[in-house]
């Protein structure tokens, strides 16, 4: 940045200063004796581009303004590296009011910015720099003579690890962030974990629970299957029953009619034979003049031969109805099965699900009457396989039995009801253990993905650390590279090397004792110049990180310990130690009077004007 | 008068982003580790020098130098 001009009014000792067509290139020399105003310049100038000065803070600005004044104004227009120019006023009260304006030079109706903060922000933009590193490197107060603080953030700047030191920074704090942050986790995890415990879900219940309802739905089944079994074998045994006895007492009649008809035949055809040899006894001549007298003897033949017939069909009707009577034996048979069938059903049973053998309930609230003894049962069996078993003793039996039945699934019923509530139940508590473990799963991934956080930000941070020692040291060799090279100028040659070391402590090699000197071991005029070789240096790394273009510099009384051929010395040589630092200005006393530069301004104790040439 | 009486000027140069002098130090530690370190990581060191490049580009556009 290159000032073009500066006007003031009512600033410092000033009631006007008005510097106007400042050369770009060159020295603007600033001469006067003790308090007469020269620093002021400076001041002016920093006041204007930062609201501030070295000496004066932004709180106590109010001491800017003029003795007996009550308001003080600045304007300065500058130009930066695009070309464009630019006019900053700043406006200053006894009251503290203050007031910032940046516009383009060519247009002071339209504002750029208006306000303290937007200017002081447009300004850093357009300058590239803060008023800290300003004031560590294109500013040289009249009484500092201290390097600038290694921590500084113009010094940061300067070097290029601000970013590294800014990054560092942001991760220190996500890194404290995320540490507190592991604390909440760690407590919600305990929590749930405990709340898991409450809970004791076991995985392997459901499908006990699950096995447990399909055996007893299957035996449901099998005891209603068992139930229309039984009913069905009962109600066709008492529906065959009459027709078996029917059957059986026919078979005994068409038996008794059988041996009848036998001995019938036997007796009818044994006469006839016996009354039909040629040689019969008187007395079967008795007889047969007797049946002849009746009828004739082929009767007896004939009468033999229907019995033998009667026989037959009987014989045939007994097999006819025989064959019924076992079809009937089979229906009680398939009821004895029935029933023995239930005994293998108990045994079946859950013993929880068991009923009492006779008489009552398992509650004792006088349930139905119990199943068959078992003896009694052997004996219903027995008395269905043979078909003696009577209607009202198989429906006597089978209600029992069906009673019993339905006592029994209904206790099944009543427990798979049970087991569904229970198994609705478990699937809500596995639905909550799922949901504590998914939520414990989720904190666990998130505890997880915060150390792998904290691992990196330290990790990072370790590494940001080299990284920044790095460049502190490239940054101090480059300093000291560049102090090197503008030194001898400023020494004649006495010093040309320097130590610079981390916090910036400078060192100078000696020609003449061949040895490093610290800066309390030299002279304050070679203090002053190995100070200013420093700044320039410095202001040149800040050109090239953060400027890229011409700056201008204000040196407060740089030569006050040189002696006049020093002072010569530098002066011929401060122009050309930088093609980027063009504009110099540099306060003194008084200059020797043969050297002649680009703008001289004399400041006089008793003026209150200051302009080009001189104060008035 | 002394040779050096001639100064060379201070020119303007280009230094380095802070993201460039990163990444070329980490580089440089990364062989540096690998070379050391028969644990080293590789993984996490290419994840913790994309954080940190990702972080000072980031803040180099927000104009801090």
């Amino acid at each position: 940045m290159i000032i073009h001009s500066l006007s003031a009014e009512n600033l410092l000792k000033y009631r006007r200063i008005t510097l106007e067509n400042l050369p770009t290139h060159g020295v603007i020399a600033i001469s006067g004796g003790n308090e007469s105003g020269k620093s002021s310049i400076g001041e002016a100038i920093c006041f204007a581009l930062f609201g501030r000065t070295f000496a004066v803070g932004p709180e106590d600005a109010q001491k800017l303004i003029r003795w007996g004044e009550n308001r003080c104004s600045v304007t300065i227009k500058m130009s930066v590296q695009s070309g464009a120019r630019y006019q900053l006023s700043r406006y200053l009260d006894r009251d503290g009011n203050q007031s910032a304006r940046l516009c383009r030079a060519d247009d002071p109706e339209h504002p750029l910015a208006r306000g303290l903060d937007p200017v002081a922000g447009a300004v850093r933009d357009l300058l590239g720099y803060d008023f800290e590193a300003f004031i560590d490197s294109f500013y040289l107060a009249q009484r500092e003579i201290i390097t600038p603080h290694p921590h500084s953030q113009a010094v940061r700047m300067m070097a290029g690890i601000a970013p590294m030191v800014a990054c560092r920074e942001e991760l220190c704090l996500e890194l404290e962030r995320d540490q507190a942050a592991l604390a909440e986790p760690a407590t919600r995890t305990a929590e749930l974990e405990a709340q898991l415990v409450e809970l004791a879900f076991d995985g392997q219940r459901p499908h006990v629970l699950a096995a447990d309802q399909a055996d007893l739905t299957a035996r449901e089944q099998l005891i209603w299957a068992r139930r229309q079994a039984l009913t069905a074998a009962a109600a066709d045994y008492q529906g065959r029953e009459p027709q078996l006895r029917r059957a059986a007492g026919n078979a005994r009649m068409a038996g008794f009619l059988r041996l009848l008809s036998l001995l019938g035949a036997t007796a009818t055809l044994g006469l006839w034979a016996w009354l039909t040899q040629p040689a019969s006894s008187p007395l079967a001549l008795e007889l047969l003049t007797l049946i002849e007298a009746r009828m004739p003897l082929s009767g007896l033949l004939y009468g033999g031969l229907a019995c033998a017939g009667l026989f037959v069909l009987f014989w045939g009707r007994i097999l006819i109805l025989s064959r019924r009577v076992r079809a009937l034996h089979k229906s009680g048979v398939r009821l004895g099965a029935e029933l023995a069938e239930l005994d293998e059903l108990e045994i079946g049973l859950p013993e929880a699900l068991r009923l009492p053998p006779t008489g009552t309930d398992a509650d004792g609230r006088g349930a139905p009457q119990g199943r068959l003894a078992p003896e009694q049962r052997a004996q219903l069996i027995d008395h269905l396989q043979t078909g003696h078993a009577s209607v009202a003793e198989v429906h006597s039996a089978v209600s029992r039995e069906i009673a019993w039945l339905d006592q029994a699934r209904g206790r099944l019923i009543q427990r798979l009801a049970d087991l569904k509530q229970e198994i609705r139940r478990e699937r809500e508590r596995r639905q909550e253990h799922d949901r504590l473990s998914g939520l414990r799963a989720d904190l666990q991934r998130e505890e997880a993905g915060r150390h792998h956080r904290i691992r990196l930000r330290a990790y990072a941070s370790e590494l940001l650390d080299g990284a920044t020692r790095h460049l502190s040291h490239t940054f101090n060799h480059l300093l000291r590279d560049r102090v090197g090279r503008t030194l001898p100028m400023f020494t004649e040659g006495r010093y040309q090397h320097l130590q610079v070391d981390e916090d910036l402590t400078v060192r100078a090699f000696s020609n003449e004792k061949h040895d490093f000197m610290g800066l309390d071991e030299i002279s304050s005029g070679t203090q002053r110049q190995i100070m200013l070789a420093l700044r320039l240096s410095l202001s040149q790394q800040l050109i090239n990180r953060a400027v890229q273009g011409n700056q201008f510099i204000f040196l407060d009384e740089p030569f006050a310990f040189f002696d006049d051929a020093r002072t010569r010395n530098a002066l011929a040589v401060l122009p050309r130690l930088s093609d980027n630092i063009t504009q110099i200005w540099i306060v003194a006393q008084q200059f020797p009077p043969d050297l002649v530069f680009e703008r001289s301004i004399e400041c006089q104790r008793e003026g209150d004007h200051c302009r080009d040439g001189d104060t008035q | 008068m002394p040779s050096h009486d001639e100064p060379r000027p201070l020119r303007l140069e280009r230094p380095q982003r802070a993201h460039e002098v990163f990444a070329e130090y980490s580089s440089a530690e990364r062989k540096r580790r690998q070379d050391s370190d028969v644990a080293f990581e590789h993984g996490l060191f290419d994840e913790v020098v994309a954080l940190v490049m990702r972080k000072l580009q980031r803040l180099e556009d927000e104009g801090l130098v």
